[in-house]
């Protein structure tokens, strides 16, 4: 098993393993790694994913209201974000 | 980019899902701005507590001049690291200070804090005795106009005309606030003084860029933990002790009441850097670095309550022209959702 990365890497490389993926799909997907720690929460992920986008490695696709009136955002990694993957360590790349 | 799919809308409003997101990510542009002034003001109050600090016993009495502001330097830094280390161990982010140590965009952080902390800091000291302060003060505040160029050819930040009037605006009110008077008399290594101004301009400019760049991949929280423990255990092992500086810095951290000072210089100067790179990575670091040169405007302000600071004219003159220039930088906040221009 490759090294943990720190979150935010992973969140990057997370979105590379998939389509696209909400906070929630992208918390699910991460939480046998960092589900244990205090930064695993949805409001420091959702600081990272704005702060992503902003930036232009991710980018938003469909953005909905669920039932609850919640917002769910589907986000997806962009080229410029692919970029980025070179800097994985070794045993992190595909 | 996709525009996707405007399926939902608040019950009744007409407000689309997607408005509902924007609104969110203006919001997130703005506190970015906010944070980037909070980092400006804190580092204001740091640097009239850090003044403080060095005008008591041992700073006074270092070997060379470069002993006392760089072990000061030194003891500011590590101590902004361990309150950082304690920020990241309550909100859980402390084990990705390790993790992100592994990783290429860790490594760029550290270069960032060499740039910023020891390299820029020395050549700092190094301009003012070769070319006088006045000199070395005037050129190294163009900084931000250097990591503006920085950001615009690494980062392909999007800068605005108006944009770069108001880097320059705040770069020329940190000129008027800092001026003093050139000394006459020769300057035997003058233009080298000039060249070591530069270089820390470029190194204080380009630690923003390279920040910037690492946090694409790595949490500001963590990134500038690690800039702050570099820059510390760099300077003791690599600088300190060829200026004689050692010995301040221990006495310094064995002498109670001045290691307080120091430590509380810390916290605000560890907590305005924290707020510095969280902006960097919210409004991008080309406006952050000019917005955070209001620091000159809070650091007249505390000086007047704290110290016993003259309020010339020019001080006047370049607090206006810094607010004039901050205004320009921040202009329109919806600019800054998308901050670069080929991502």
């Amino acid at each position: 098993m490759a090294a943990v990365l720190p979150m935010r890497f992973r969140i990057l490389h997370f979105f590379s393993t998939v389509k696209e993926a909400s906070t929630k799909e992208l918390m699910n997907g991460l939480h046998s790694e960092y589900g244990s720690e205090g930064q695993f929460n949805e409001k420091v992920i959702n600081e990272h994913l704005l702060s992503m986008r902003a930036g232009g490695l991710i980018e938003t696709n469909d953005i909905e209201l669920d039932q609850g009136g919640n917002l769910v955002v589907n986000y997806s990694i962009t080229e410029f974000g692919q970029g980025r993957l070179k800097y994985l360590p070794k045993a992190w790349k595909a | 980019m996709a525009n996707g799919v405007q399926s939902a809308s608040m019950a009744g409003t007409g407000v689309s899902a997607r408005q509902v997101f924007e609104q969110k990510e203006l919001g997130f542009v703005k506190r970015g701005l906010a944070t980037a002034l909070g980092s400006g003001m804190l580092w204001g109050l740091d640097g009239v507590i850090l003044g403080i600090a060095l005008a008591m016993a041992p700073f006074t009495a270092g070997a060379t001049m470069y002993a006392a502001p760089l072990a000061g330097s030194a003891l500011h830094d590590g101590f902004a690291g361990l309150w950082l280390a304690i920020y990241n161990l309550f909100t859980g982010r402390w084990k990705d200070i390790g993790r992100s140590l592994k990783t290429f965009p860790g490594f760029i952080v550290c270069v960032a804090a060499l740039l910023g902390g020891p390299i820029g800091m020395g050549a700092y000291l190094l301009g003012i005795n070769f070319a006088g302060a006045a000199y070395a003060m005037g050129i190294s505040a163009g900084y931000p106009v250097v990591g503006a160029i920085m950001a615009r050819l690494i980062l392909k930040e999007k800068i605005s005309p108006r944009v770069w009037a108001g880097i320059l605006t705040c770069v020329a009110g940190a000129v008027i606030l800092g001026y003093v008077p050139p000394e006459g008399g020769t300057m035997p290594h003058f233009y080298l003084g000039i060249g070591c101004s530069l270089l820390a301009a470029f190194g204080w400019g380009t630690e923003g860029v390279l920040a910037t760049f690492g946090m694409d991949m790595v949490d500001p929280a963590v990134a500038i933990n690690i800039r702050e423990a570099t820059s510390c255990v760099v300077s003791v092992l690599a600088v300190l002790p060829f200026v004689a500086g050692l010995a301040v810095f221990g006495q310094a951290l064995i002498t109670p009441n001045v290691v307080w000072v120091i430590a509380l210089a810390g916290l605000a100067g560890g907590f305005s850097y924290l707020l510095w790179y969280k902006a960097f990575s919210m409004c991008g670091c080309s406006r952050c670095m000019a917005l955070n040169i209001t620091y000159a405007i809070w650091g007249l302000v505390f000086s007047y309550f704290l110290t016993d600071v003259a309020i010339t004219t020019n001080l006047v003159i370049g607090a206006i022209v810094i607010t004039i220039g901050a205004i320009m930088v921040v202009g329109n906040p919806k600019e800054m959702i998308n901050l670069r221009a080929e991502a």
